[in-house]
């Protein structure tokens, strides 16, 4: 029990190290071939692998075993990685033809996928790290937007191209909203406020639509695939405000405001239609919200019919970014009317970078083959399966670690994370494939609206006999 | 009466004598004779002449005088004098030298050329002038805007700390309330078997 308790702080203390140096790694540099992150995840990785295998011998438990078919595919992984890296090793060294990253990195994510899916319990500290470590990197890429492009060469060094910044932000975002709509404390709601205000800032600054579009659709999908509570969905309506109003007023401070030093494709005219948008959706929620009378334990009170309308929305949303991005360039044949013309800049403008990014498994493909890219779409097909498998309600965590890890498949369509945001997504996928978290019970019981009223009085008033 | 008429006549001639030595001596003195190491005579001008034909400028107005440097043909030369016997005297950076006349001439000034040529310089100055203050400003406004974003970063890395404690010996001290509560009631249960 001591030993396996020894083992569990020191998998937490890895677990810690892997998220500081994969949230601060950001960036893909290599010294000639040598790839700097790569080394250091295959490092932490090893390591942590060979305590756990040590481990394993001395409890006399198998710490490697095949339990299921993504086992099978995690071997067959390291076994692939290993011969690939021995064969570029041996290769006659001419300049630059040494690239072993995409294996160092593979055998990582081998090594790790076996660390998390032993069973390590997933801790909200995981999630504050990982935004301490991203508030410095979001510091970094706002400074040449605000204070002029002498410091360009420092945030340009952070990540490779706008999608791998677009992929480590989106990331940013959505897990400082899952802590701001679960905190309890007030100062610390303060805190992931802030964050998520930096984090929808840098988001909006790097310009990538398909991740502002994903981002509106997080806000759809929380109450979603999370207990509706009148908490919850206040809290993530707050966020959607938030980001909305940065969303829209971005045109009057790029063209206006003589303050973001560098030129975004942001128009006045786009930004007056887009505040539309949360007109209507305060429309739709408040009429909902007026209907809670007060005194109600907004923890407690669960509301189906507002899941509802968000699952609506959540799919509206989907199917309409499917149609704009498949339609591509014929959306320019619309007329040239008022909200036409609007949504025809939307929908060209998402097309076209749907079309010029190359995505995670487009990188994949071209990098590694087509056995590889193949091998790893059926790898993340076979976690998706056991994701689902997995999902449930009374789980928040794992229904979060879900939500994200959906999004980050999504997003492997779109553009390519740079290594440590690829290495951050990849862990969250298999914690939440692999959780073990025990399910909160929760007797919920249907109430009328009429009984709610009986019960706390109408709206507006204080107290009913 | 005779010797004492030529002592006399001797007398006055050695004073004649005398004294035209000392005013010979004296107009010497004060003859405008041309010494080495002397300035020349030179009346001022101050004009810029061109040269018709390479040639020396020499140290003094003089063509046995050392030579200081060489023109070239066509080259511009600034005359700020001129002497009575032929010479220009010309300058350049700290060199003052002379020259003789006939390898000058007057030189064209095109003046439209020289006010355009002004007017340019001093729109270039203007704009120089000008990117160098939009400059300063865009400098001054990045250390700005750059001290706004560590600020707002550590202030909210610091609140971000703050609360995380807080939480911590708030769940601390909900613990330690809970632990007593159930001892208490342990002991309850106890006194009351």
């Amino acid at each position: 029990m001591q030993r396996r308790k020894s083992f569990a702080e020191l998998s937490n203390k890895y677990f810690v190290l892997l998220i500081i140096t994969s949230s601060l790694g950001v960036w893909d540099r290599k010294i000639t071939w040598f790839p700097i992150f790569g080394f250091v995840l295959l490092l932490i990785a090893s390591v942590w692998m060979s305590a756990g295998i040590i481990h394993g011998h001395k409890t006399r438990r198998a710490f490697l075993q095949v339990r299921n078919l993504t086992d099978i595919l995690a071997f067959a992984a390291v076994l692939y990685a290993l011969l690939s890296v021995i064969g570029s090793l041996f290769r006659n060294p001419q300049e630059g033809a040494i690239d072993i990253a995409a294996d160092t990195q593979t055998l990582a994510f081998a090594f790790l996928y076996f660390l998390l899916s032993s069973g390590i319990r997933f801790q909200p500290l995981y999630f504050d790290l990982l935004l301490y470590c991203g508030l410095l990197s979001a510091g970094i890429f706002l400074f040449p937007y605000f204070a002029g492009v002498e410091t360009a060469g420092m945030a340009g060094s952070l990540f490779a191209d706008s999608g791998a910044a677009a992929s480590f932000f989106l990331l940013f975002c959505m897990v400082s909203a899952y802590q701001y709509c679960f905190c309890k404390d007030k100062m610390r709601s303060c805190f992931y406020l802030m964050v998520s205000a930096v984090g929808f800032l840098a988001l909006l600054l790097n310009c990538n639509r398909i991740s502002l579009w994903l981002m509106a659709a997080f806000f759809a999908a929380v109450p979603v695939f999370l207990r509706p509570t009148a908490s919850l969905v206040k809290r993530d309506m707050q966020l959607f405000f938030l980001y909305a109003f940065l969303l829209c007023n971005m045109g009057l401070v790029t063209e206006y405001a003589d303050v973001i030093q560098k030129q975004l494709p942001y128009s006045l005219e786009n930004g007056v239609y887009l505040e539309l948008l949360p007109v209507l959706a305060g429309l739709f929620f408040f009429h909902y919200w007026e209907k809670i009378p007060q005194g109600v334990d907004s923890d407690r009170l669960v509301m189906r019919r507002m899941r509802r309308g968000y699952r609506l929305i959540a799919i509206a949303a989907v199917v309409l970014f499917a149609g704009m991005i498949l339609s591509g360039e014929k959306w320019g044949l619309m007329a040239d009317t008022m909200p036409d013309r609007m949504w025809k800049r939307l929908a060209c403008a998402l097309a076209a970078e749907a079309r010029d990014g190359t995505g995670g498994f487009f990188t994949c493909f071209v990098n590694l083959g087509a056995a590889s890219g193949v091998f790893a779409v059926i790898f993340c097909l076979f976690l998706f399966e056991r994701m689902r498998r997995q999902f449930c309600f009374d789980r928040p965590v794992t229904a979060i670690l879900s939500l994200i890890s959906g999004f980050f498949l999504v997003q492997l369509f779109f553009f390519a994370p740079s290594s440590g945001t690829l290495t951050l997504y990849f862990v969250l996928l298999v914690l939440a494939a692999f959780s073990k978290e025990e399910r909160i019970r929760v007797t919920s019981i249907k109430l009328k609206q009429e009984t709610l009223l009986a019960r706390y009085g109408v709206p507006g008033t204080t107290e009913t006999e | 009466m005779k010797k004492g008429k030529w002592i006399g006549r001797i007398k006055k001639t050695a004073a004649l004598v005398l004294a035209v030595t000392v005013l010979c001596a004296a107009g010497v003195l004060t003859l405008p004779v041309r010494a080495a190491g002397n300035e020349p005579e030179v009346t001022a001008l101050s004009q810029i002449m061109s040269a018709k034909e390479s040639f020396d400028m020499k140290e003094m107005p003089e063509e046995s005088a050392p030579t200081l440097m060489t023109y070239e043909k066509g080259d511009s030369v600034f005359v700020t004098g001129e002497t009575s016997d032929g010479w220009y005297r010309i300058i350049y950076q700290d060199k003052t030298g002379y020259v003789k006349k006939e390898v000058l001439g007057e030189e064209e000034i095109d003046i439209e050329g020289i006010d355009s040529e002004l007017a340019a310089n001093a729109e270039e100055t203007k704009f120089v002038v000008e990117a160098v203050e939009r400059y300063r400003v865009d400098a001054r406004r990045s250390k700005i805007w750059g001290s706004v974003i560590i600020l707002l970063v550590a202030g909210i890395f610091a609140v971000g700390i703050i609360s995380a404690l807080k939480t911590q010996k708030d769940e601390k001290e909900k613990n330690n309330k809970k632990k007593k509560i159930q001892l208490e009631i342990e002991d309850l249960d106890l006194e009351t078997k």
